[in-house]
């Protein structure tokens, strides 16, 4: 899917210039320094980055789900609505029902002494006023979308049921109310390869049944290739590459995308020694002037350590609407660094 | 754990705790000053009469054989009869029991409606002024010694005010200012495990979950923290309606009440070793039977026992 200008119908949330800080000892620590991002319905936009990156904290702000130490700038816009500058009470009235959330580590996420169904069918009573008979039956059919033994599962307790079988009991009480937004923050992390995909295709299937735009985020990059429509990179809050999945799996334009898909192990060349990105993220509270990645990129020249390269379209006239982050975007050769 | 090997193990434990427990308490009462034959046979009695009196209640006999035929008969609830009145040690318990009970288990339910609305509140209120109230009423009420607040309440709001009776039983009333002056303390107690165990379940993964589904704050804390969070406070309050048991006999003095506390007090004093031996069995029993209650109950509510 192609990005589309702003304004457009067809996008469901667009964060705009969103900042997040918290405040710490040592000053406020800026985990989100300036973040657009633009998510078209019944899409899938993946958020990836490292630890520390902020990809979770604009995740959790967009539902307010930030702690108190927490503040935000910027805008978060729902449709027209901006969830920044809601009330707490409408806000509730979007979470869970219109934007939905699912969690890392679903044995922690559910509740440990609340059976599945009543877990499932409790969105369902709140947010729709249903009776609670007509509200089991819809979460069991629920729980059967979700690939699971409805009639079984329904009265099973959490610990009962696997890793896997936990997630999909999340995703099912997440899709309750057909949200259009469907914010998924490392949502396989927790789980077995195998499972991973399983999740992975079942976030699929929601995203082309029930038209639910997805919020995808990640650590793992090569993971959401295939799976994600449109990719935003994130280091030290802020975005340094944009693009579609298919744009930037062929060719990174950004040092630190670069490195993080060389990072990953390639079938094609095993024996090989894997490119791991030397160093680590910078402390939020100690970010380096200039580029955030200057001090880990091999291609760092002096500019980079004093002006911080802005988000911008590529001056290159073949690739078309996406952004890099990088004052040397023009000159990255994809297959000259990644052998490098 | 299946439930019949957990129920198995607390009542095998149950056993090996009244057990030790009555040993301790027989050897303790012989070896502190004081003979219950002198007592009973009076001041001015002769050394015969008196040797006399030790051979009917059996006193003059070895400790192990005193022992042995104590435990045998206890095993079967034959506590013996008292050493002044020849009335069954049993039937003297179970007269006064009911009073006791009574009291414990008001002050029991009374404590509890107090504690967790001030424990949940000051958790979910945490570093407020709500929460500042609810720990200084932990402070205050477990500073304050439950007789003393006893006699306080009974100056201010018998004598002075005379909204209350002074004491004894009868009506409703009279059971106001005991059980208010007994519940305080264990109210004081279970508010800060009520506090720290919402504190800590509201701080958990699946409440930040119930709260991205747009959950009021009521739901979120009433729905999903405090039922996770009342399971430990089961444990807890278990062992607190055994304090309430042991507090109870004091606070029974403080307002005249005919419980087990003046019929324990008044055979401590005679040396009524019957007494004294099958009351403290008694009521280690009840504690003992409330914490194993207490234990099973954790464990039929908490599926992840019940189950797993």
């Amino acid at each position: 899917m192609e990005s589309t200008p702003r304004g457009d119908p067809a996008a469901v949330l667009r964060l705009e210039a969103l900042t997040v800080s918290f405040t710490g000892n040592g000053g406020p620590i800026r985990a989100v320094r300036g973040v657009d991002i633009t998510l078209q319905a019944a899409s899938v936009h993946a958020l990836v980055g490292e630890s520390g990156a902020g990809k979770s904290v604009s995740a959790k702000a967009v539902l307010g789900l930030l702690p108190r130490s927490a503040t935000c700038g910027g805008r978060i816009l729902f449709h027209d609505t901006d969830l920044l500058s809601l009330p707490a009470r409408s806000l509730r009235a979007i979470r869970g029902k219109r934007i939905a959330m699912v969690f890392q580590q679903p044995d922690k996420h559910l509740n440990p002494t609340m059976r599945v169904g009543s877990q499932v069918a409790e969105v369902l009573r709140y947010h729709n006023g249903i009776e609670r008979r007509e509200a089991l039956l819809q979460a069991r059919s629920l729980l059967d979308m979700v690939e699971l033994n409805g009639r079984e599962v329904l009265r099973s307790f959490p610990h009962e049921l696997s890793g896997g079988m936990k997630q999909r009991v999340a995703i099912a009480s997440a899709i309750a109310c057909r949200p259009e937004v469907l914010i998924a923050d490392e949502p396989t992390t927790a789980l077995d390869a195998t499972i991973q995909s399983q999740i992975l295709a079942l976030l699929d299937r929601v995203r082309r049944e029930l038209g639910t735009a997805i919020l995808f985020i990640s650590h793992d990059l090569p993971l959401v290739r295939g799976f994600a429509d449109d990719v935003s990179v994130l280091y030290a809050g802020r975005i340094v590459e944009q693009a579609t999945s298919r744009e930037l799996f062929s060719c990174a334009h950004h040092p630190y995308t670069d490195r993080l898909i060389a990072a990953t192990p390639d079938p094609a060349r095993r024996g090989e020694r894997l490119a791991a990105i030397r160093g680590s993220v910078p402390d939020p509270q100690d970010v380096p002037p200039g580029c955030a990645f200057a001090p880990r990129c091999p291609m760092a020249a002096d500019r980079c350590r004093v002006e911080v390269p802005l988000l911008r379209l590529s001056e290159n006239a073949d690739v078309s609407q996406r952004r890099s982050a990088c004052h040397f975007a023009e000159q990255l050769v994809c297959e000259g660094l990644h052998n490098g | 754990m299946a439930i019949i090997e957990l129920v198995l193990k607390r009542a095998g434990r149950l056993a090996l705790t009244v057990f030790l427990i009555s040993t301790i308490v027989f050897v303790t009462i012989r070896v502190i000053p004081g003979d219950p034959a002198r007592t009973v046979a009076g001041m001015e009695a002769s050394e015969q009469q008196v040797r006399a009196v030790r051979a009917r209640l059996g006193t003059d006999q070895p400790l192990g054989a005193q022992y042995r035929s104590w435990l045998w008969a206890s095993l079967r609830f034959d506590f013996g009869t008292s050493f002044f009145s020849n009335d069954r040690v049993i039937d003297l318990i179970l007269q006064r029991f009911p009073l006791t009970a009574m009291l414990a288990l008001l002050s029991f339910v009374l404590a509890l409606l107090l504690a967790i609305p001030i424990g949940v509140l000051a958790a979910v209120k945490r570093w407020t002024i709500w929460d500042g109230l609810g720990l200084l009423f932990a402070q205050v009420g477990m500073a304050i010694p439950g007789f003393w607040l006893a006699i306080m309440l009974l100056l201010l709001f018998s004598v002075r005010l005379g909204w209350f009776p002074l004491f004894g039983v009868g009506t409703a009333a009279h059971w106001v200012l005991p059980v208010i002056a007994l519940a305080t303390e264990r109210a004081a107690v279970l508010v800060r495990f009520v506090r720290s165990s919402v504190t800590e379940e509201l701080e958990k993964e699946y409440v930040l979950a119930a709260e991205s589904k747009g959950f009021s704050m009521q739901r979120v804390v009433f729905g999903h923290a405090l039922r996770n969070a009342l399971l430990p406070v089961i444990t807890i309050a278990g062992i607190q309606f055994g304090y309430l048991l042991g507090g109870a006999v004091i606070i029974e003095q403080v307002f005249s009440l005919p419980g087990l506390g003046r019929l324990f007090l008044s055979a401590i004093h005679g040396r009524d070793f019957p007494v004294i031996q099958g009351g403290v069995v008694f009521v280690a029993l009840v504690f003992s039977v409330t914490n194993f209650a207490a234990d099973v109950l954790y464990a039929v509510i908490n599926p992840r026992i019940r189950v797993g």
